[in-house]
């Protein structure tokens, strides 16, 4: 035996030793043990579980096999060669082993891990093998090892990968979409636009100047009036005049992909409809970021009233509007700790056609918002949803 | 004739010679059992254990390789039914009513020199040692009951337990050193430590 780096006092290390043991009838244990093998089966017929390397749980600190000569068994060179010359019903065990013999790479390095804590940064949230001063089951090994695991058929583990991997995309998409979201205006989203009337209006001014933007589909103005325009959008724009307003249900299904930002109330079919956030109004700078605008949804074509009166209220305007009446509304809020949420509808005149509130307080927000103007506008509705916070 | 090895002994049994393995179950049966009671501190549970290692070995003779001493191919199947028995207990037992271990400190006949008080001494001292040992993880336990009980060289418990001498090695000083502060504990202070890390 090696002489020990650690040595208990003299007494007990020699009763470590020879610690005395009450011992049975060999004899007798020997009769019953040739009893049973009596009864046994055939060499070769054994179950091959007790022949694998122990599902011991590695300590804390343990050095790995690279930290000194690796014992015969744990060769993988050796393992993956019995694993292919052996029967199937060895498989298990040889998987057992292979599993034990290769736990120190899936092993965190604990001196690693001890630098990443340092650097402040936690290495993973899930508790590491190490982290418990001897948990019996805490190695990845034991975990790892356990049978249920070793029969999971392949087919099943690739099933989940796929599942992971449809989980990770789905949550990639969501995470583009929000930011497409923000980027085109924080939290402002703009419904897909219903077409114009059918009535055939005559120009602006400003409008027969640019000829080339009354063919261009409808984009929702910003605060300076500016047009995000889609290249798809511009391929299937339609003749400026004399488009037949799209039905409902065309409209429902042009809505964004994304329900991040939709309201709680949608807008009255062929209206349209703009959501807006207490804390974040119209953004500063028009937005015609490619991808921005690719991410719109087909617009209808762009039609002018009058030389004065806009198609569509702007989201400048929208905002401005509905801010002169958000105190009023806030107030209805004094003593609640959640917010509401509104949807108004103006009518073509400038004056609040109809407001739908959800949350606490709907009558005073209803109330208080109601008393919104904004400049008339052509469409025969516009709606906007907006939140309400307590002050 | 000259003593048949146990290489031999295995090649035999294997060939149907039932003698030959009756002789293999002779020259480790106590080891075996010991190994088992360490493990389990229990005398019942070790003796089945110690006969089931035996039946499981002779079933299993076909896939012995021949890489490794067949006692350590014996032990670790030993090892692996006293785990499975361990872990199908449905409590962890600090206690075992029929541990031998026990037992052979309360009639050891050799007491250190004869002295009445040394051998209370002893058996205090000896019952202390096996319940810090009880307190080691099954890991460190098993790793000890190999090497410093049982002799195994770090090479053969490294064989028995599918790991490296080096890992033997640190677990047996981490053991020792546990040991060492669960007997300060109790009041056994290495006053007489021969050396220090």
């Amino acid at each position: 035996m090696t002489e020990p780096s650690i040595k208990l006092p003299a007494r007990a290390e020699a009763l470590l030793s020879e610690l005395p043991l009450f011992e049975p009838d060999f004899d007798a244990q020997f009769a019953a043990i040739q009893a049973a093998l009596a009864r046994a089966p055939e060499p070769g017929d054994a179950a091959l579980d007790v022949l694998a390397v122990p599902d011991l749980a590695a300590v804390t600190g343990e050095p790995g096999p690279s930290s000194s000569v690796r014992a015969s068994s744990g060769s993988l060179a050796e393992l993956a060669r019995r694993s292919v010359s052996k029967s199937e019903a060895d498989t298990h065990g040889v998987l057992q082993e292979l599993r034990v013999s290769t736990a120190h790479y899936r092993r965190p390095d604990q001196q690693m891990v001890e630098r990443v804590r340092a650097a402040g940064k936690s290495a993973t949230q899930t508790p590491l093998p190490g982290e418990e001063e001897e948990a019996p089951r805490a190695s990845g090994v034991a975990l790892r090892a356990k049978p249920d695991d070793a029969h999971t058929p392949p087919a099943q583990r690739s099933a989940r990968s796929r599942q992971w991997a449809l989980a990770a995309g789905g949550a990639l998409a969501l995470a583009a979409g929000a930011a497409l979201l923000l980027r085109g205006g924080e939290s402002t989203t703009f419904a897909p636009v219903a077409p114009a009337p059918e009535v055939e209006q005559p120009l602006s001014a400003a409008q027969r100047d640019e000829p080339q933007h009354a063919s261009l589909p409808q984009a929702p103005a910003n605060a300076q009036g500016e047009l995000a325009v889609s290249p798809e959008s511009l391929a299937e724009a339609p003749a400026p005049a004399r488009t037949p307003r799209a039905p409902a249900g065309g409209a429902q299904a042009a809505r964004p992909r994304t329900a991040v930002a939709q309201g709680p109330a949608r807008a009255p079919s062929g209206a349209s409809s703009i959501v807006l956030d207490e804390e974040r109004s119209v953004p500063p700078a028009p937005n015609t970021s490619p991808e921005a605008a690719v991410d719109e949804p087909p617009l209808a074509p762009a039609h002018a009233t009058t030389a004065d009166m806009p198609l569509q209220p702007s989201a400048g305007a929208v905002s401005a509007a509905l801010g002169g009446v958000r105190p009023r509304a806030q107030a209805c809020l004094a003593g609640h700790s959640g917010a509401a949420t509104a949807v108004v509808t103006f009518a073509s005149n400038g004056t609040v056609a109809r407001v739908s509130a959800t949350g606490p307080a709907a009558a005073c927000i209803q109330e208080a918002l109601s008393k919104a103007r904004i400049q008339p506008f052509a469409r025969d509705t516009f709606s906007a949803t907006t939140t309400i916070r307590p002050p | 004739l000259p003593e048949r090895t146990d290489r031999d002994l295995v090649e035999a049994a294997r060939g149907g010679d039932a003698e030959a393995f009756g002789l293999l179950v002779r020259r480790h049966q106590r080891r075996v059992y010991r190994l088992a009671v360490h493990l389990l501190k229990s005398g019942a549970e070790a003796e089945d254990v110690t006969q089931e290692t035996f039946v499981r070995a002779y079933g299993a003779l076909d896939r012995f390789d021949g890489r490794s001493e067949p006692f350590t191919w014996i032990y670790r199947i030993c090892v692996n039914l006293s785990l499975n028995t361990l872990r199908s207990r449905k409590t962890r037992r600090a206690t075992s009513p029929d541990d031998p271990r026990i037992e052979g400190l309360l009639i050891d006949t050799h007491p250190a020199d004869g002295s009445p008080v040394r051998t209370s001494t002893d058996r205090q001292l000896g019952q202390a040692l096996l319940e810090s040992i009880d307190q080691l993880s099954d890991t460190l336990r098993t790793t000890l009951v190999l090497v410093c009980i049982d002799g195994l060289s770090h090479a053969e418990a490294g064989e028995v337990l599918g790991c490296p001498e080096g890992t033997i090695a640190w677990r047996v000083h981490e053991a020792r050193k546990k040991l060492r502060g669960m007997l300060a504990l109790r009041g056994f202070n290495d006053d007489d430590v021969e050396g220090r890390e």
